[in-house]
């Protein structure tokens, strides 16, 4: 009973088939029917070749799958036994193996974890892509920061922006006593209409209002939530409460929602008032556009403002302009390049791990 | 088929099938429609096509094993034994099948005691 080739799953069914009609018509033709009435028979007992023929196909695809699958399986099984029987063999040599990738494979986890958060994560706002960044252009040249008198131009008279915001471009540290043991911690000026630019809600009390921008208003402030919980542990109390920065009291009017951050990670956020020159770059421009407002519209509108702020102040203004990127976009593109340049070297770095490996596998096995 | 002949339970082929490859050689579908004819002298009624999916259902459960092989008239067939999964659910079926006509055999003896 020897094996030939191997038949596929529709031309074994089909000879199975034709065998049992050749047995049969083999034995009624013995019982006395000529080949014509014994093929008929055999048929008619057989019944519908058809639809058999199908059945049997579909039970043999299924069957086919399940033992692809359970062929997979106990490879996978044989394989953690070999490596297991390895391990216990020569454990020293297996743990170097497993380290050597664990490095590889390790570093590349924490490559992309950085690169996924810097540029394919969405700004935590609500339609981050009508977010824009403002930058001073000098006689074409890019200056990431704006003056405050050119802000507040831009801010009074543009009509593109639903809200156009600045944020200081650096934290500064402040001293906050008080009851609990004094704290440094940093603060940062935003224009009071920063946080409605960017569609944050407070997690309590409330938001800056124009009426905080006032230069001789009561001075307020307002505190991240993590701040909120480490030092006030999530009292609800804290808001309209004062607390002495820098030896000065300032109430707290509201608490920025949990994971909040913008630029900086900060622990106070404090309402700008001061006006400087306007050759003082220290801020950072972020605007909202107005709905059905296009960039293009956006971009062509500064351009027409920043010429007239160089006929109205032609000593600072002269060639200056206003620069408007998609912020999400501003914000990854100094680290695009260098972050996939990190991401290469660190997929080489596997790749060497691999062929130390291999050859260490190699020197072994020699 | 003769006019008497007995329609078969649903599910009684399986058991049958397994009856039959129970004594030993592997057989071919033709052999083992032959076999429960021979048995049962012909009484039982079979659509003989019905046998493969049954076969191959079987198979797929790994109650039976199948080769393909050439039989004595010289023709390649399919031949099917017994597996050790096979002997296993034979004898359960075996044990249901037995209580299962004791069960009817008792109904249909209360009945005609009482008629």
């Amino acid at each position: 009973m020897g094996v030939r080739r191997k038949l596929n799953r529709s031309e074994s069914v089909d000879r199975e088939i034709q065998h049992h009609l050749d047995e049969s018509v083999d034995f009624l033709m013995e019982e006395g029917l000529t080949r014509e009435a014994a093929e008929r028979e055999a048929r008619r007992r057989f019944g519908d070749v058809h639809s058999v023929r199908n059945e049997c196909q579909h039970i043999a695809a299924i069957t086919e799958r399940r033992m692809m699958v359970s062929a997979a399986a106990s490879s996978v099984g044989r394989d953690i036994c070999h490596a297991l029987r390895m391990f216990r063999r020569a454990p020293t040599f297996t743990a170097t193996v497993v380290l050597v990738l664990a490095v590889g494979i390790g570093a590349n986890v924490a490559m992309f974890g950085v690169t996924h958060a810097a540029l394919f994560r969405a700004l935590g706002f609500p339609n981050p892509d009508r977010l824009v960044l403002g930058r001073t252009t000098l006689d074409g040249r890019l200056n990431p920061l704006v003056s405050l008198p050119d802000y507040y131009d831009h801010r009074d008279r543009s009509e593109s922006f639903a809200s156009l915001s600045v944020i200081r471009e650096a934290a500064l540290q402040h001293t906050v006593t008080g009851d609990a043991e004094p704290e440094l911690v940093s603060g940062v000026y935003v224009s009071v209409n920063l946080f409605q630019t960017l569609g944050v809600v407070p997690a309590a009390g409330r938001l800056f209002t124009t009426n905080d921008a006032v230069p001789d208003a009561a001075n307020v402030v307002m505190i991240s939530h993590a701040y909120w919980q480490r030092r006030f542990d999530k009292a609800s109390e804290v808001i309209g409460a004062t607390i002495p920065i820098d030896g000065v009291e300032h109430t707290i009017t509201g608490v920025t929602p949990a994971g909040f951050f913008f630029l900086h990670d900060a622990d106070i956020w404090r309402p700008l008032r001061s006006v400087s020159g306007r050759n003082y770059y220290r801020w950072i421009v972020v605007g909202r556009l107005a709905p059905n407002v296009t960039l293009q519209q956006a971009q062509s509108e500064s351009d027409v403002l920043a010429a007239q702020l160089a006929l109205a102040y032609p000593e600072s203004n002269t060639d200056k302009g206003l620069l408007l990127t998609p912020l999400q976009e501003a914000l990854t593109e100094d680290h695009g390049p260098t972050l996939f340049l990190l991401s290469g070297a660190v997929a080489l770095v596997l790749l060497i791990a691999c062929g130390n490996v291999a050859s260490l596998l190699l020197a072994r096995g020699s | 088929m003769t006019k008497d002949s007995i329609e078969l339970v649903q599910g009684t082929l399986e058991f049958l099938i397994l009856k039959t490859l129970s004594r030993g050689d592997p057989m071919h579908g033709f052999q083992i429609l032959q076999w429960i004819y021979d048995a049962t002298n012909k009484t039982l009624s079979i659509e003989e096509g019905s046998l493969y999916p049954a076969l191959h259902r079987m198979e797929r459960r790994k109650w039976i094993k199948a080769d393909w092989a050439t039989s004595e008239k010289g023709r390649r067939a399919k031949y099917y034994r017994l597996t050790a999964a096979g002997r296993k659910q034979l004898t359960r079926q075996e044990r249901q099948w037995k209580g299962y006509v004791a069960a009817v055999d008792k109904i249909v003896k209360s009945v005609e005691a009482t008629a």
